[in-house]
């Protein structure tokens, strides 16, 4: 069965509608977007790696999974317009990260210092350290030695130039080793 | 590689290891966008039009009274538990207008007396509506969360400011009221076509702080454009027309910026707000800006630049005297403050008494009057508590309390006794002043999610819990002093994201003194 792409409440509300009408199956039990990825395959692939890499940033599995959660209804939302949804789904976790990290810092500050689980001592402390970064050093971090992206994939995940990332990660590396020391 | 950054990779990818296998939710994301489909009426935000299209977001109102020594000579109208709740001259449940889409939805609530520190004080709650106008159900579902910052006088009532999320886009918002019970959606285009702003974008606009003279309110906030978040001050002379300007305040890269603003007899300053940073020696990059209308400003170098590890965390006035408040020595070092007095434009350092045993203290909230000002913060060790994962219970593994200063004059700060306050992991969120006295909120660290509980304070009589059992408070975001009293708005962070029947998000509150 045919249908025009169903617009949704988020649609109408968010002010930029996807151009034109595209049709889409619906209905079906897991239904794809004609001639596109399929959303599941992208879901299941991807579930894991943005939260682990949210709890990183965060702190929190718990907001990581909101935030990431979010990230894919927004993105499932508009999955027939987005040309690198991979890249999209980078940006939106990200985004969301910092986003819920700056209300969490601003309604209850003493939250920020929640912490995982503890296990090699050293490496607590390095958390810590690491957890009192700035934002986006904090982001940038994360984003180069775990998830092990290159400056302009961090820029485009970041939304900023890509010359900003290497001073926040210098910067970043220097006042963890000042702290450390 | 270095040394530093091999053990980086190892500890980001041992803590990444903890991370429970996910829990698919895939069929909540297809049902969820299927029941927002079928429960919202068509809405086109671009339509909306102030007083004929009602917004319909927020509308609760509290009632308490807080007897303060009869400083407050006000007739008292209510005797018992069950008296008329017409003695604010519309009673909740007749708040509402389904042709503007206002609904109300729960009864009146009434708490029973509290025996301290005021038999007399008595809730009256009315209820959460939504602003799509649908039931007072829908702010519990995703997309759509609000958030009130603060809300002040003006004019002959009252403004509310924050932010609204759909879902991973924000917009700043503005809400009025000629009572402080029904709200109404202001419609701001500034908010959204400023020369910067692209309301498509992931962060959109947001407001932060809000001060208002007799003259014109200034909202301050950001607008995210390409790639960066922009200061931006929005001003009005009438609480409906809205002209947005945007700050020069380095730097303009997608940092995010906050800052703090009052109202001075020049006009307005805003304070940057710095999320601080761990290295000690760092200095403070605060911004100062001033302006006479809230149109052109004036940018200033801000408190702190002198102190290593200057964190500013807010701004307020003693008479004419402007006080930051915040940290130095890092995100584990002492609080402080400064003055000024001068408009900003040379700031010197206060004296901040020691509070105590614990090693790092931090000033958080502060409220000024011109005949002093009342400082809060909190003092720790170095890690107070830790969480588990899955939502667990928060483990206290240090120590935290809740710390507060008066300073009659913004230049010398003496610690208060808050032994009251700290009976477990209290920290203070936020706090309001009046001639008579004081309200503040506290959040509770315990269990799996904060708790908020208020306090009253004056001078004389320290600190004395409220009654808030009839109250779902849920998380404080603004308290702030108005004319009978106090605004509060309260926001459920929504802990609980797979639980649609959790309670409402955003409420707004009146705390009135008599």
């Amino acid at each position: 069965m045919k249908d025009l792409r169903k617009r949704t409440a988020v649609d109408r509300l968010c002010m930029d509608p996807p151009p034109g009408d595209v049709e889409v199956a619906v209905g079906q039990p897991n239904y794809t977007w004609p001639g596109s990825r399929d959303f599941d395959e992208f879901y299941a692939r991807e579930l894991p790696v943005q939260l682990r890499r949210a709890t990183l940033l965060l702190g929190s599995d718990t907001l990581a999974a909101d935030v990431v959660h979010d990230a894919f209804l927004a993105i499932y939302n508009r999955w027939h317009a987005i040309d690198e949804p991979g890249a999209y789904l980078n940006r939106s976790v990200v985004n969301g990260c910092r986003s819920a990290g700056r209300r969490t810092a601003r309604r209850l500050r003493a939250l920020s210092r929640m912490d995982l689980p503890s296990g090699d001592p050293d490496n607590d402390v390095l958390w810590d350290v690491l957890s009192h970064l700035p934002a986006n050093q904090r982001a940038a971090v994360v984003l180069r030695y775990y998830a092990g992206m290159t400056e302009a994939e961090i820029a485009d995940a970041l939304g900023c130039r890509q010359g900003s990332v290497g001073p926040w990660i210098s910067r970043a590396l220097a006042a963890m080793r000042k702290e450390l020391s | 590689m270095s040394d530093l950054e091999r053990k980086l990779t190892d500890m980001l990818a041992e803590r990444a290891d903890r991370v429970d296998r996910p829990t698919s939710r895939l069929g909540e994301i297809r049902s969820r966008l299927d029941q927002l489909e079928s429960s919202y009426p068509p809405v086109d935000r671009r339509r909306w039009r102030s007083g004929s299209r009602a917004f319909a977001g927020i509308a609760a109102a509290f009632v308490v009274g807080i007897g303060v020594g009869g400083l407050m000579v006000m007739q008292r109208q209510i005797a018992a538990p069950d008296a008329d709740p017409s003695i604010l001259g519309q009673s909740p449940s007749t708040i509402g207008d389904p042709q503007k889409g206002i609904v109300t939805g729960r009864a009146i609530r009434w708490a029973p007396p509290s025996p301290l520190p005021d038999p007399e004080h008595v809730f009256v709650a009315a209820d959460v509506v939504d602003e799509f106008g649908v039931s007072d159900t829908a702010t519990k579902r995703w997309p759509s969360s609000v958030t009130v910052e603060r809300i002040v006088q003006f004019l002959d009532g009252y403004v509310a400011a924050g932010t609204e999320t759909v879902g991973s886009h924000s917009f700043a918002a503005v809400w009025r009221s000629a009572d402080g019970l029904t709200w109404e959606r202001v419609e701001t285009p500034s908010f959204t076509t400023g020369t910067n702003a692209r309301p498509a974008d992931q962060y959109g606009t947001s407001i932060g702080a809000i001060a208002a003279n007799e003259e014109r309110a200034v909202a301050i906030g950001g607008v995210r454009a390409d790639g960066a978040t922009v200061l931006t001050a929005w001003a009005t002379t009438d609480g409906s027309t809205w002209s947005s300007t945007p700050l020069n305040v380095p730097p303009s890269e997608p940092a995010v910026i906050n800052a703090d603003v009052v109202t001075t007899a020049i006009g307005f300053v805003a304070l940057t707000l710095d999320a601080g940073v761990a290295d000690p020696a760092a200095t403070s990059q605060a911004t100062l800006l001033r302006s006479a209308d809230g149109f052109s400003w004036e940018t200033l170098p801000g408190p702190g630049a002198e102190t290593a590890g200057a964190r500013i965390y807010g701004l307020t006035t003693v008479g004419s005297r402007l006080v930051a408040f915040g940290q130095v020595g890092g995100s584990l070092g002492q609080a402080a403050a400064w003055f000024s007095d001068d408009n900003g434009t040379t700031w010197t350092t206060a004296s901040v008494t020691s509070t105590g045993a614990l090693p790092i203290t931090t000033a958080r909230a502060a409220a000024g009057l011109p005949d002093g000002v009342l400082m809060l913060g909190y003092s720790s060790t170095e890690q107070p508590h830790r969480t588990l994962l899955d939502g667990g219970p928060l483990e206290p593994i240090g120590s935290i309390a809740v710390t507060a200063w008066w300073s009659p004059d913004g230049v010398h700060f003496e610690a208060l006794d808050t032994a009251p306050l700290n009976t477990a992991f209290d920290v203070p969120t936020a706090v309001a002043r009046t001639q008579a006295g004081a309200l503040m909120a506290t959040s509770r660290i315990s269990g799996t999610q904060p708790s908020t509980l208020l306090w009253s304070w004056t001078l004389d009589g320290g600190f004395a819990p409220l009654d808030t059992s009839a109250a779902d408070l849920q998380q404080i975001t603004a308290l702030d002093a108005v004319r009978d009293g106090y605004l509060a708005a309260s926001r459920n962070p929504r802990t609980a994201p797979n639980d649609q029947s959790a309670p409402a998000d955003t409420a707004l509150w009146m705390l009135q003194q008599r």
